[in-house]
């Protein structure tokens, strides 16, 4: 074990020795299997095997609560490249720390009808199932594809303020984190387009993160919900960067005589605002709910691109305003069937007024033997574009069960489908189809 | 998770000993006189543990905690098993409901779709959970009067949303809590029946302790066992809020 891993270890233990001491400490965790198997493509094969215990604190006293949520997460997969690395453990058994979540509640602050939230947190914004467009405080978390949705949570500062039927709730995020990508079997090759009469040697990039100064990566949000004619409704703004970064400069270095060229990117992250609006409610029995989401990119981004012939300034991302949104309802009939349907346009790492796809999912479920038994289809089309349906679509989805042998495990197996065009988000990896299998234990 | 176990808990421990003389009582009086005890306290806080039983005899069991106020604020957590641990409902009028999910950190709202689903795995319905306005939404008749119960049948308003085709309930004359009541579903065939026993005198309330309810078609049975009742402690509108309901 490094040094590094020690000292959270003795963070975790320090935690429950001060929780134990000063309050009523509740321990509790989830320990995870998670098993993957890829049966066709260029990559058939297992391509998840993690096992992962994830360990709760909570300590709680009358006007204030601690909370935190670290995870010990072994990958299941050697690391080892050489003869060297058989002597380390680390290597034949990579794992690692997060820390999830680590926060204090302080309820009542100052004032009675005055909560504040303090730490590494989740703060989740929108009123749609997990495809919120609203929710822009924590970034992308695409480590899991087939958990789309998830997000990273960051150090904050949230302030929830209830004067009457009113909750207003500012959040402070005081340094930005970037979205985490998906692995590389789910990501596009990086790539630069050339002129024809050259080809491209070495590709390369860096990430470029704000400074550190407050006004250059700090995040602020505010939003104010309210119940209004039986609908809960809420507006919401955000002054932040975008997540996903955009090329800011290229250079295209000539490496021989024959016309190939080596690249180097330098991607940074735009700022943008974001103004939201969402609302829940119901249409009878319909269970509805819709988002939308006006991103004012601050200014247009351009990308440099250097090269022996000069410096050409390429538009990555005008400052035009886009509006992503999601409508859905959901409903369940009287045999028990539940349905649950979204639109989306605009998926999260769509950009620009021309960049924003559109996306039909429906989910169907239907609880058996007193939910011990729960089995599940889940559906998605996407759609590039409406007037070349047939060359611009994806369809991805595909069956789960779930069943629970006794109180607090779970089992899970399941498959994802991909099928479409390669000019799509999901075609694009039509190779992956998955078969998954999963156990928890939640103790 | 559904509501409906919470009015069937609801219903059990509001006892107020309404020593109403049997005589010539209306049906609908009979039912408000029900109705009125099993809503006497202002508010109630009761902890239950709700044992699953199925046809093999194989036992679940979870643990929640019920904070109710009037007849249409509640909000209930499950505090056991640790997979639904801190899960909680909020359940205002007009079937106003949402859920809180620690895992996803955020309050959702639930349509009234979920309300003729099961609690949580439980033989319970939302509704089931959620029914002590038995005088607005069913019309009694008398079925028979012994010397010691009134047995009611009562028929869904054609307003109200209920799923069963009636319900056929025994009413203790001595405390005006019913001690059993048979669900009929949409058919015409038994589907369930609820009894509640071990009656118990707290704050001046007479609570039923021990609830059971069987599915009879599928075989299965939900047993509910009351524990730490209290009764009028004037909990305050604001716990039965979001911000509440998030709080645990």
């Amino acid at each position: 074990m490094n040094h590094g891993k020690t000292l959270a270890a003795a963070l975790i233990v320090s935690m429950l020795l001060a929780g134990s001491a000063q309050g009523t400490p509740e321990l509790g965790g989830v320990l995870t299997t998670d098993n993957r198997w890829r049966p066709g493509g260029d990559d058939d094969g297992y391509t998840w095997n993690e096992v992962q215990l994830g360990l709760k604190l909570d300590v709680r006293h009358a006007d204030a609560m601690f909370h935190s949520e670290s995870h010990i997460r072994y990958s299941g997969f050697p690391d080892v490249h050489s003869s060297a690395d058989l002597q380390d453990s680390d290597r034949i058994q990579p794992w690692h720390l997060e820390m999830y979540e680590a926060y204090i509640d302080v309820y009542g602050l100052f004032l009675d009808n005055v909560d504040v939230r303090i730490g590494k947190q989740r703060v989740a914004w929108g009123t749609a199932d997990k495809l919120n467009v609203v929710d822009n405080l924590n970034p992308d978390d695409f480590e899991d594809i087939l958990d789309i949705g998830r997000k990273i949570p960051t150090t904050a500062v949230r302030v929830d303020y209830y004067p009457g039927d009113f909750t207003v709730t500012g959040v402070v995020v005081p340094v930005f984190t970037p979205a985490r990508s998906p692995s590389s079997s789910w990501q596009v090759p990086a790539s630069f387009p050339l002129s024809p009469e050259l080809s491209l040697g070495v590709l390369t990039d860096e990430v470029t993160l704000p400074d550190s100064r407050p006004q250059d990566t700090a995040s602020i949000g505010l939003r104010i919900r309210k119940e209004l004619l039986g609908y809960d409704c809420s507006v919401s703004y955000v002054y932040g960067r975008d997540d996903w970064p955009l090329p800011s400069a290229v250079n295209i270095t000539p490496v021989d005589t024959l016309g190939t060229v080596d690249v180097h990117m330098t991607l940074e992250y735009p700022r943008q605002q974001v103004v939201g609006v969402d609302i829940a409610g119901a249409v009878e029995d319909v269970g509805i709910w819709a988002e939308c989401a006006l991103f004012v990119p601050t200014e247009g981004t351009y990308t440099a691109i250097t090269s022996p012939d000069g410096v050409l300034n390429q538009l990555a991302l005008s400052d035009d305003p886009y509006v992503k949104y999601v409508v859905g309802g959901d409903y369940t009939f009287r045999n028990g069937l539940y349905v649950n349907g979204q639109y989306l346009h605009g998926f999260f790492t769509d950009r620009g007024t021309d960049g924003l796809e559109d996306y039909f999912l429906i989910a169907i479920e239907r609880d058996f033997l007193r939910s011990e038994l729960t089995v599940r289809l889940a559906l998605a089309a996407e759609v590039a574009d409406f007037e070349d349906v047939a060359n611009y679509s994806a369809f991805f989805g595909g069956p789960e069960l779930t069943y629970h042998p006794t109180n607090n495990a779970e089992i899970v197996i399941g498959a994802l489908f991909l099928e479409g065009n390669s000019s799509t988000q999901f075609g694009q990896f039509d190779n992956n189809d998955e078969i998954y299998f999963r156990v928890k234990y939640s103790f | 998770m559904s509501v409906r176990s919470q009015s069937v808990v609801l219903a059990v421990l509001v006892l107020v000993a309404v020593t109403q003389t049997a005589g010539a009582m209306a049906p609908m009086d009979i039912l408000q006189a029900v109705e009125d005890t099993l809503n006497a306290p202002a508010d109630r806080e009761v902890h239950l543990s709700m044992t699953l039983v199925d046809d093999q005899g194989d036992m679940r069991t979870r643990e929640l905690s019920i904070l109710q106020k009037g007849e249409d604020k509640r909000l209930i957590r499950f505090l056991s098993p640790a997979d639904v641990r801190g899960v909680g409902f909020l359940v205002l009028e007009d079937d106003l409901m949402y859920i809180y999910m620690p895992a996803f950190g955020k309050v959702r709202r639930i349509a009234s779709h979920v309300k003729n689903e099961n609690f949580m795995g439980t033989d319970f319905t939302y509704d089931d959970m959620a029914q002590t306005d038995y005088v607005k939404n069913y019309t009694p008749t008398l079925k028979e009067e012994t010397a010691g119960r009134y047995v009611l049948e009562l028929v869904p308003n054609e307003k109200s949303e209920i799923d069963y085709s009636r319900l056929v309930m025994w009413v203790d004359k001595a405390t005006m809590l019913p001690d059993r009541i048979e669900f009929y579903d949409r058919p015409g065939l038994l589907l369930k029946v609820m009894t509640q026993t071990d009656v118990r005198r707290i704050d001046g309330y007479l609570t039923p302790h021990h609830i059971e309810m069987e599915d009879v078609q599928d075989k299965h049975k939900t047993i509910m066992d009351l524990e730490d009742v209290v009764h009028d402690q004037s909990i305050p509108d604001q716990q039965f809020t979001q911000r509440y309901l998030k709080r645990f």
